[in-house]
Formats: structure tokens, sequence, C-alpha cells
């Protein structure tokens, strides 16, 4: 018999506030133990507006002391917003500048076109897809503006070739920047090709200005994506971006088709669809197509590396599926097994060994019965 | 001559936080917190209007007369048309 889970429930019943096709909320009101939980767990998923609309609705009950700490929250959240927006346009500015085109993804982009208010839509940081052959320049172009890249390359030029992205802060202000080439880490990140997500984008409206985003076939596509690969639990605010699309918005069914097809996203797209089920409750005519979608058996190990194997090196093992020559693959492992001293160094600062990176290696391979990619 | 309309300004960056407005410049250091009448005043331009008009509506909802309200909402518009939140035409 499975516990009740009060605290679960009314999360998971705040992300879905609002949506159509979402189940009825439970009403709650919590106790002192019970709303520090709800807190927390509300502060974590970046739900905050949402919590507040639940409270203003009525169905969750807060007292006024919890009333207030929720606002105080929302209004820290609300302002954390508004500085990565200013933060966004003045990169907007540089990039334009140096005549390199980007789409925003995710966060402002989301807040401000599949939801009814930006209100309801946090984020913390900012994120950009760039072209492959313009990802190094505008690494470059974030070095000399005062940003400081987080993690080395395994070894120079590895990101174009084979990764996915790339963080870069700036000290003063403290606020990440994702610099993507593609979408997600891994086999379906090198499966899709971010040309043609780039060749559609769309403006939207920001502080006056209008910036690039991804349209809405590709927009849903990044956030089904991030929900379905992105963690081994989805968080629910992509599971919430998800529903919005689904409920809201219009993507082109034919090319949604030929990337499926071209770009092995059955089974993502199935996966993020079951989530938003289970995780929120909602039921949408979109999502139950999704669901029924025929995945390939190939894909559906792949996907496990995302999930059930992403902590043993699921998804770095799984790239090599997408690879495409003998060549590229060696290159790949050579990369990943001997990388740079920095590389190292960054990863496990009190243990940069080459040793103990190997041993891990080796215990994954014989973990996995020898089984290399797919 | 006419009364001056008040409108929001494009540029603003803002956010709903419950009855209060978060609100900045895109280029600006400081973030502004928008409580109590300036929070009203800044719904109020939902559409945008004279300080009279914006008055009439603010005292219907607060239930008192618009000359009560009219030199605290022409304050508060001033002062949000200096820090560039609102444009006055």
């Amino acid at each position: 018999v499975t516990k009740p889970d009060p605290v679960g429930r009314a999360l998971s019943d705040i992300a879905a506030f609002g949506l159509p096709g979402a189940r009825p909320p439970t009403s709650f009101a919590p106790d002192d133990e019970e709303w520090e939980a709800l807190r927390a767990r509300i502060l974590l998923q970046r739900v905050t507006g949402l919590a507040v609309g639940s409270a203003e609705y009525g169905w969750l009950r807060l007292d006024d002391g919890q009333r207030e700490g929720l606002l105080a929250d929302h209004r820290d959240a609300m302002t954390w917003s508004v500085y990565v927006e200013q933060k966004l346009l003045r990169l907007a500015g540089l990039l334009e500048e140096a005549g390199i085109g980007f789409a925003v993804l995710k966060g402002a982009s989301v807040a401000h076109t599949a939801y009814p208010e930006p209100c309801l839509r946090s984020f913390g940081d900012v994120d950009l897809l760039v072209r492959t052959a313009d990802y190094e320049r505008t690494c470059a172009l974030l070095d000399v503006n005062g940003h400081i890249r987080q993690r080395p390359e395994p070894r120079p030029h590895f990101e174009v070739r084979f990764g996915k992205a790339s963080v870069h802060k700036d000290p003063s202000d403290n606020i990440e920047i994702d610099l993507h080439r593609t979408l997600v880490l891994g086999p379906y990140g090198l499966w899709i090709d971010p040309e043609e997500l780039l060749d559609r984008v769309v403006p939207f409206t920001l502080g006056g200005r209008q910036l690039p985003r991804l349209d809405d076939t590709g927009m849903f596509v990044n956030v089904a994506m991030h929900a379905a690969l992105g963690s081994e639990t989805p968080r629910l605010v992509p599971l919430r971006d998800i529903a919005e699309f689904a409920a809201g918005c219009e993507p082109d069914a034919r090319v949604l088709r030929d990337w499926c097809d071209r770009w092995h996203l059955n089974g993502v797209l199935r996966r993020a669809a079951r989530q938003v089920r289970e995780r929120l409750g909602v039921h949408l005519a979109m999502l139950v197509e999704f669901e029924r979608l025929t995945v390939a058996a190939r894909d559906e190990r792949l996907l496990e590396a995302y999930s059930s194997k992403r902590g043993a090196g699921g998804i770095a093992t799984a790239a090599l599926a997408a690879i495409p020559s003998m060549r590229a693959k060696a290159a790949y492992v050579w990369a990943l097994t001997v990388p740079r001293r920095q590389f190292l160094r960054a990863r496990m600062p009190s243990n940069a060994s080459y040793h103990r990176r190997w041993r891990r290696a080796l215990e994954r391979v014989r973990a996995s019965g020898g089984r290399a990619g797919a | 001559v006419s009364a001056p309309t008040f409108r929001r300004s494009e540029r603003a960056l803002w956010r709903r936080a419950d009855a209060d407005v978060v609100a900045a410049l895109p280029e600006s250091a400081d973030v502004h917190r928008l409580s109590g009448g300036a929070g009203a005043v800044w719904w109020a331009l939902d559409e945008p209007g004279t300080a009279d008009a914006l008055a009439d509506d603010l005292a219907v909802s607060f239930g008192v007369a618009p000359d009560a309200l009219v030199s605290e909402v022409s304050a508060c518009l001033a002062e949000l048309v200096s820090i560039g939140l609102v444009e006055r035409s």
C-alpha cells in the first residue's frame, strides 16, 4: 500500500493548476511541517507563480504567515526573472553586433509565448542556441566580455563535434548562460539538426525589442526533449511547458512527423507525454496521441541511458550509436578517456587522475555487459 | 492644451507578484517593486490615460471620491516617469 503523500499531491496540483485537462485539485490546508516541506519543493521546482495562483483560487488554503512567505518567495523569483531578462537583452545586443544568429531557448521565450502570463513561468538562467559554426566564436565573445566558462572541454573542439552546450558566468551578476549548439547531450542531441531549428526562428517581444525564438514546432520539440531527456526524474516546469504547448500552440504536424522519423523522436515524445499524464494528472488529446507512438527497440534501449542508466555514464556511452564513422567514434572515446588535465581537474578537483577515470569507465563497461552504445 | 496621457513604457520588463509589480528597464541596475498605490496605478495603466482618468478608475476601485486621489496619482505618475517605467505624451 502506497503511503498517501499530501505534499506531493499538492505540488503536482500546483504544477497543473489552471491547465485544461487537469484533474480537479484536492483542497489542502498544510500544517506547519507540511508547509515547510511544500514551500521548499515549490522553490526547488520554480512554481511560485502557480502556487500563488492556487492560493488565490482557494484550493491551496494558506494561513496569513504561509501566504506572506509564499508571496515573498514569488517576488524574489520574479525579480530574478527580470534580472535574467535584462541580461538576455544585453547578450542579444552583443550577439547582433557580432553578426551571430541565435535563438532564445526555454525560459523567457516560453514564458512570453506559451503561458497566459509570464509570472506563471519562473526561470533562473539564459539559454541560447547558436549555429555550430558560430559556437566557438560565441564562447570567445562571452569570454572577452567578462564571462568565465564553468567547465573546460575534454579536448579542443570536442563540443562542436560531440557536445551539447557550455555554461558561462559573469561573476559580477552570477547569471548562468547556457550556450547551446544542440538541444541535449548524447545520441538525440547528435541526431537532431539544430540548423533546421534555427532556419525556422520567429520573433517574440521583450523589453520593446524583437528577439528570435524557435517556432512553435521547434519549441515543442525542445521542451519535450528537455523534459524527457534532461534529468532522470523530469522537473515539473518542463512538464508544464509541454502541457501549455499541447493545450495552446499548434506545432506543424507535417514537420513534426518528419523530425520524428529522421531524429528518432517517437520515444522522446511518448516518454514526455506519459510523464505529463503521470506527474501532473493532465489529459490532453495531443499527448494521448504521442503516448500511442511506436518506438524502435534500439531507441527504447537508448532512452534508458537518459533514465535508469544515466548515473553510470549511460549518455556518454549511448552517444556512440549516433556518431557515424569509426574514426569519429575513436576520436570521441579518446577525448573522454584521455581528456586534458584541466578537464579532469574541473571534474574531480580532489583526485584528477587518469587511473581513477579509466577504472570507473571499465566498471561501467563491465556493468553494461561489455556493450558500448546500442 | 489637453492633459498629458500616460502609458507603460514598451521597454519595461515587469512581472505581476500578487497585487505588487516587479519592474525594471533593460539597462537599469535597479529592479523596482511597485506596491500599494504605485501597484494600483500600474494596473490602472492597462489602458493609457490622463491622471484624471486614472484617478477616476482608481476611485471606483477604492470607493473614494476621485478628487481625493488626483494629487497622489499625479505624484506617483511623475515618479514612474522619472524612472522611465511610464511614458508621458
